[in-house]
């Protein structure tokens, strides 16, 4: 047992770790999965067969248990490390080998650094409008605003049925729950107890969407100790126009479900939005957003076209789609905060330049047929 | 579209062909902005012609159906130009099997009858309809377009109508609609007057009623015909400045973008109209030459100058038959005599003519030639040529040209079935309308996928008979194939977190660039660490043409991801044969028992 400790067996292990022949094996592994996982998203969804084949440590089909790509991942990582601290060549004549092994090396810690760091999220502007807050694409949460000001936000995995939202002049029980909700006609018999839109119509659950941003996900809840007539079941929903209007303790209370959000440390207000057509076509050649970055006294006119994001402060903003309102026209811009943004960069630039150089020191023998 | 046949027999003046209009004159060289681009209307025909036959080959030539398909409608009608080539539709729409080609008028009314099943499949999701359904709203989309065209002058054309007494007479020879416009609120009015006194049925009305309410139907179902006529955009909308929106001759008149110029240069296309329709040729090269000569005044043509004409030269002479030809002898020559200079003229001779249509079509588009699917392979073909052009040329032998040469006119071959929709000088979407990661990024990519190819097909020869010399040129040609389309992966990424906010996101066209860099890598640590043996290592590299094919055209076909502009439909089968004939090939070679290997 003694032996198995010893530095020079951990030794010994570590740089068996970094052998070539562990990539060979590895990799067959890490090609099914990617195999998998991309056949996978013609039915799953891009996002589904992300979470079961790459962003999983074990990827269970039916009941056999697989690595998945974050175990293989992890493997390949570990094994590079290994290599490239333990067992690189380091001779001029291997330069170009050990610099692709660090270039790879410097990828992966990228990804990992973008996987643990990385926040997506979106906002949208109407044309002339500012804004500080931005949207979580796949989290949903129930708002409670009193007087307007946003006073609790509660995140949909915490609103789980019969749960009780405490430390509220009324009380707030959740009955029932859909991460994707069909919204079906409620039979009249069943509306006796319901208020607002929930007399008409009621949600159930139904799976999910392929891509969870089409989910409508909703709750059911109930509310006592408010003003008289407004107690009773209320449902809430992704969209729903009209939010729920409480009155208690003297305060006005409403109630929102919606996509979670959060604000930025300053606003970007949207002076123009402008898509642009190929000629006699609804085909757009590009669009673009003139905004204005608001950070206290400081005014930063910029613009946000396809492939020409803005960075600012940690924060990167890209052009991402855009929607017709019936208030005009309103921007809509990818919000990234990665630290490890700049790990790609790097990683190529040392990748191509280690295979170039790999290439050019091989052997000059002359190629004879 | 069912009463467009009843209309135009009716109502538009066949006249019988005199002398035929040998050429077409300056016809193929008038402007139409389509599809976001300003064409030429030959290689406008070139494009509809080949969409509405679907691969089919009618009678006639482009242009000239296309002039009949404007000017002489009601005969045009009966031409076969719709093609249909699902057998099974053929069967549903009770069409005769053995025919593929057929005429609007045989199809107008077996689309009016089914006109409630295309409704249905329109709504119902894409990827639920089966192959009979895709193509019957193919061709009821492809009807919809040709009756545009038939409709397109259906304003200049004479009616067959008595005009009215009475009434003032239109000016003009002939009756037409663009003649009659002004008399139609009063012979409208008329026609209220008399249903008012008389009612709707025509069989109470007197002779001169019944005649007003003739040439006021008529009118009423020209305009109601024409107002749908939207795909000819023939003229411009403003005369003064370039980047405006075209307009069909009836959205002109419709949408009130009428100017003097404008008027000027619809008259040239009555002339044309009344010039064709006579048969008249020295008439229809006066009208033709004339509207030529008007627009290209147009600001929008000087801007474009010299590539609009390149575009018709393009279109006029397909160069890639004739480099497939040169590529296929320089390929295969040195089977039968061992002529350095005969090969190399051949093969280089093939190149020239790559390069120039090549070059022809980064011209008229004016941006690198890697944008769709299609310019992807005449690329990757070109790159395959010239690296084993280079290759050859360092070794004096053969065989690198002659597999270079030999992929080239395989890819060059396939290239056509990937033209979606006839066109393949196409716009680009608006992620992709970068010059600069075009290039930096595709252009790597894909001349990483040629050295791939070139590798794979150099690998064939080495299971086929080992030779050192050709072993270290695949192992060399592979190590510059990985070094490609890894950095091409990695731009592609670069590119992602430029325009989508993330590096790498899993989708599948990122993810089948991967798996060819995973792939070689494989192969490389395979050999280093004595995993693979020399014979499996040249195998695992000839299987690089399957890894490839499915990374650069399998993941188009899942239809899933943010690569939504390299979508494709209809080659599944023809991979699947490749990569099935492939396998077994490569499984062949690997096993036979080839002297040089050890077992």
């Amino acid at each position: 047992m003694r032996e198995f400790l010893t530095w020079s067996y951990l030794h010994k292990t570590l740089l068996r770790l970094g052998r070539a022949d562990i990539v060979f094996y590895l990799l067959p592994l890490l090609m099914l999965n990617l195999i998998a996982g991309t056949l996978a998203q013609r039915w799953l969804g891009l996002y589904a067969a992300q979470e079961m084949f790459f962003s999983a440590f074990i990827t269970w089909i039916g009941p056999v248990p697989l690595p998945g790509g974050y175990t293989l991942l992890g493997v390949f990582c570990m094994s590079l490390l290994i290599k490239f601290l333990f067992a690189s060549p380091w001779q001029k004549g291997k330069t170009g080998i050990v610099l692709a092994h660090l270039g790879a090396l410097v990828l992966m810690i990228g990804g990992l650094v973008t996987a643990l760091s990385a926040r997506e999220h979106f906002m949208v502007i109407a044309q002339g409008q500012s804004s500080p807050y931005i949207y979580d694409y796949h989290k949903r949460a129930l708002f409670i605003f009193a007087h307007d000001d946003l006073i609790r936000t509660v995140a949909f995995k915490d609103l789980a049925p019969k749960k009780k939202i405490e430390d509220l002049p009324f009380s707030l029980t959740i009955l029932k729950r859909c991460m994707n909700c069909a919204i079906e006609r409620r039979p009249t018999d069943d509306a006796k107890n319901f208020k607002s839109m929930g007399q008409f119509m009621m949600l159930q659950d139904k799976p999910p969407e392929k891509e969870p941003e089409a989910n409508i996900s909703g709750i059911t809840l109930r509310i006592d100790a408010a003003k008289r007539n407004q107690n009773g079941d209320y449902i809430a929903f992704d969209g729903m126009p009209k939010p729920i209007a409480v009155n208690a303790g003297g305060r006005a209370f409403k109630l929102m479900f919606g996509k979670e959000q959060s604000a930025l440390p300053f606003s970007i207000r949207l002076d123009k939005f402008t898509k642009e057509v190929y000629p006699g076509t609804d085909q757009a050649s590009g669009y673009s957003s003139d905004v204005v970055v608001e950070d206290g006294v400081l005014k930063l006119p910029a613009r946000i076209s396809m492939n020409a994001p803005l960075h600012y402060r940690g924060y990167t903003f890209y052009q991402s789609s855009f929607e017709q309102g019936p208030q005009g026209t309103a921007s809509i811009l990818s919000v990234v905060h990665n630290k490890g943004r700049i790990f790609p960069y790097l990683g190529t630039a040392i990748m191509a330049v280690g295979l170039l150089l790999h290439i050019y020191l091989q052997p000059r023998s002359k190629v004879r047929l | 579209m069912r009463f467009l046949a009843l209309l135009l027999a009716l109502l538009i003046l066949c006249h019988p062909a005199r002398a035929a209009i040998q050429d077409t004159g300056d016809f193929g060289a008038l402007p139409v902005l389509h599809e976001g681009r300003i064409k030429p209307m030959a290689r406008f025909a070139d494009i509809m012609v080949d969409r509405w036959a679907q691969g089919e080959q009618p009678d006639t030539q482009p242009l000239m159906l296309m002039a009949a398909l404007l000017f002489n409608p009601a005969q045009a009608m009966e031409i076969p130009i719709l093609g249909v080539r699902d057998k099974t539709l053929r069967l549903q729409l009770n069409l005769p099997e053995d025919q593929r080609l057929f005429s609007f008028q045989e199809l107008e009314d077996i689309l009016f009858n089914n006109r409630h099943k295309i409704s249905e499949i329109i709504i119902k999701p894409e990827e639920t309809r089966s192959d009979q359904e895709n193509a019957l709203l193919g061709l009821a989309a492809n009807a919809d377009e040709l009756a545009q065209i038939l409709r397109s002058f259906s304003l200049l054309l004479p009616l067959d109508i008595e005009w009215p007494q009475g009434f003032r007479k239109p000016k003009g020879d002939f009756i037409t609609y663009r003649s009659a416009i002004t008399l139609q609120p009063e012979l409208e009015k008329s026609l209220k007057s008399i249903i008012r006194r008389k009612g709707e049925n025509p069989e109470n009305y007197n002779a001169r009623e019944w005649t007003i309410a003739t040439a006021a139907f008529a009118l009423r179902e020209i305009q109601l015909g024409g107002e749908n006529s939207k795909l000819l955009r023939i003229i411009p909308g403003a005369w003064d400045r370039a980047g405006q929106d075209w307009f069909s001759p009836w959205a002109l008149l419709r949408e009130g973008h009428g100017g003097p110029q404008q008027a000027d240069y619809l008259e040239n296309f009555a002339n044309m109209t009344a010039a064709w329709r006579q048969q008249d040729e020295t008439a229809w090269h006066l009208a033709t030459a004339a509207a030529r000569g008007m627009i290209g005044a147009h600001p929008d043509m000087r801007m474009l100058g010299w590539r609009f004409d390149l575009e018709r030269l393009y279109g006029a002479t397909n160069l890639y038959p004739i480099t497939i030809l040169f590529y296929t002898l320089g390929a295969l020559l040195p089977l039968m005599v061992r002529r350095g200079w005969l090969v190399g003229g051949l093969i280089a001779g093939g190149l020239a003519l790559h390069v120039i249509a090549l070059g022809t079509r980064i011209a008229i588009l004016a941006r690198p030639p890697v944008g769709t699917l299609y310019e992807s392979l005449l690329f990757v073909a070109l790159i395959c040529v010239a690296i084993g052009g280079i290759l050859s040329w360092r070794t004096r032998r053969f065989l690198p040209a002659c597999v270079g040469s030999l992929s080239a006119a395989l890819l060059l071959l396939v290239a056509p079935s990937l033209v979606q929709d006839g066109e393949s000088l196409d716009t680009l979407s608006a992620v992709l309308n970068t010059h600069f990661w075009l290039t930096v990024h595709v252009l790597v990519i894909t001349a990483g996928y040629g050295l791939c190819i070139l590798a794979a097909l150099v690998a064939h020869a080495v299971l086929w008979r080992r030779q050192p010399g050709l072993e270290t040129l695949m192992h060399r040609l592979s190590l510059t194939a990985l070094l490609l389309t890894a950095i091409g992966t990695a731009l592609g990424g670069i590119w992602a977190d430029q325009s989508w906010g993330r590096f790498w996101g899993w989708d599948p066209k990122e993810n089948g660039a991967l798996l060819i860099v995973l792939w070689i890598i494989w192969l490389q640590h395979g050999r280093m660490g004595l995993k693979l043996s020399a014979r499996s290592y040249s195998a695992g590299i000839a299987f690089l043409n399957v890894v490839v094919a499915l990374a650069w055209f399998g993941v188009n076909l899942l239809g899933v991801g943010l690569h939504s502009y390299g979508f494709i439909t209809g080659i599944a089968t023809a991979l699947a044969v490749f990569c099935v004939l492939q396998s077994a090939v490569i499984f062949y070679l690997w096993r036979r028992k080839e002297p040089g290997y050890a077992a």
